[in-house]
């Protein structure tokens, strides 16, 4: 009964690890950091009374590290790159002009009407 | 002449997660749903019944204060329920959802002691930080002393977690013990075993971390490892005594 529970955690672990990369690709940063933690919480909870990890949760740890690392890198490289934007005219202009042409709004007017906003006004 | 060296009849915290892990094994589900129902029900009524705004900010600190500790002192009792389920598995017994409002059904009055005991002196620890949170304009001598007195009160925080989390295993266990005695008997219990408690808990943040990484969601399943390794610890204790 425990065998086959901690069989079906591990296996719980690996796909969800596999799917944490996936979604690396699909949905960055939110999803691979909700799942990467889960996944290698069920391949330590599937471990039992053993003292080694099984197979298939030694392998769902090692691909959930793999994928938190990865989306913390694209999270940290986001919110540089976006300093590095807002602090430079040029392409500040030039983000302002693309956000401008998707949202009919310019960045920095939707940063100007974001505190009017929190208060309720709009 | 070699002295011979008594084993410890207690045991070491890798042991105490292998059990609890192992008790998990099967019956996590059930272990994660109780949390969450635990704590939808707690951030449900503590949403409806936090931040009454009355005019006098001493009132309204006052006020909430006491509704807070109602509330949790409430809500203590479903997690009194909560820590049956997990004391449930530790002794091979097959827990069930309706344990979770096991202190509604019988003992209350017990219960609501025990669960008062355990809410109201840890809020009561933490009204230097709940003065600094909803006073403005406070001196910076007053900031300076309350972040002193705090920092007392967050060691005195440590030290009354260390000799009563094992309360509410004692009172699920002894039902024929009057609550002044389960209090008793707890810090009795815990003597000499507040360092392996301590242990337990700081081994136990790089994964509540881990958790905090997936905002929280993880934590759940962090968090029915954690009690099922306490519901070991005081099974362990007990054996042992």
């Amino acid at each position: 009964m425990n065998y086959v529970s901690s069989q079906k955690l591990s296996g719980t672990a690996l796909g969800l690890s596999i799917f944490a990369l996936v979604s690396t690709m699909i949905v960055p940063v939110i999803l691979p950091l909700i799942l990467g933690p889960i996944a290698i919480i069920l391949a330590i909870l599937s471990k039992g009374s053993r003292y080694t990890l099984p197979r298939r949760s030694q392998i769902a740890v090692i691909i959930s590290i793999i994928a938190i690392a990865l989306n913390l890198f694209i999270l940290v490289f986001a919110c540089v790159s976006l300093v590095q934007v807002l602090q430079d005219p040029a392409q500040r202009k030039s983000l302002n002009d693309t956000v401008e042409s998707t949202y009919g709004m310019s960045l920095d007017e939707l940063l100007d009407s974001l505190p009017s906003f929190m208060r309720g006004n709009q | 002449m070699n002295p011979i060296k008594k084993k410890d009849p207690y045991k070491k915290s890798s042991q105490l997660k292998a059990d609890a892990r192992q008790s998990l094994l099967g019956n996590l589900s059930i272990c994660i749903w109780s949390i969450v129902i635990c704590l939808l029900l707690n951030s449900l009524i503590l949403g409806i019944t936090a931040n009454f705004t009355l005019g006098n900010a001493a009132i309204n600190f006052i006020v909430n204060f006491l509704i807070t500790l109602v509330v949790s002192t409430f809500t203590g009792l479903i997690e009194l329920g909560l820590m049956s389920i997990f004391l449930d598995l530790q002794f091979g017994q097959i827990p069930h959802f309706s344990e979770l409002f096991l202190c509604f059904r019988n003992g209350s009055d017990k219960a609501v002691l025990i669960s008062l005991f355990l809410n109201g002196i840890p809020s009561v620890l933490l009204i230097p930080a709940s003065i600094m949170l909803s006073v403005q304009n406070l001196s910076e001598a007053v900031q300076i002393v309350l972040v002193i007195v705090q920092a007392i009160c967050l060691v005195l925080q440590i030290a009354f977690f260390l000799n009563f989390q094992i309360l509410p295993f004692l009172f699920l266990d002894f039902p024929n013990l009057r609550a002044r005695e389960l209090i008793r008997e707890s810090r009795r219990v815990m003597k000499g075993h507040k360092k392996r408690l301590l242990y337990i808990f700081i081994s136990f943040i790089p994964l509540f971390l881990l958790g905090l990484l997936s905002f929280g969601i993880a934590d759940l399943w962090v968090l029915a490892y954690f009690f099922a390794t306490l519901a070991a610890f005081y099974r362990d204790l007990m054996t042992a005594k």
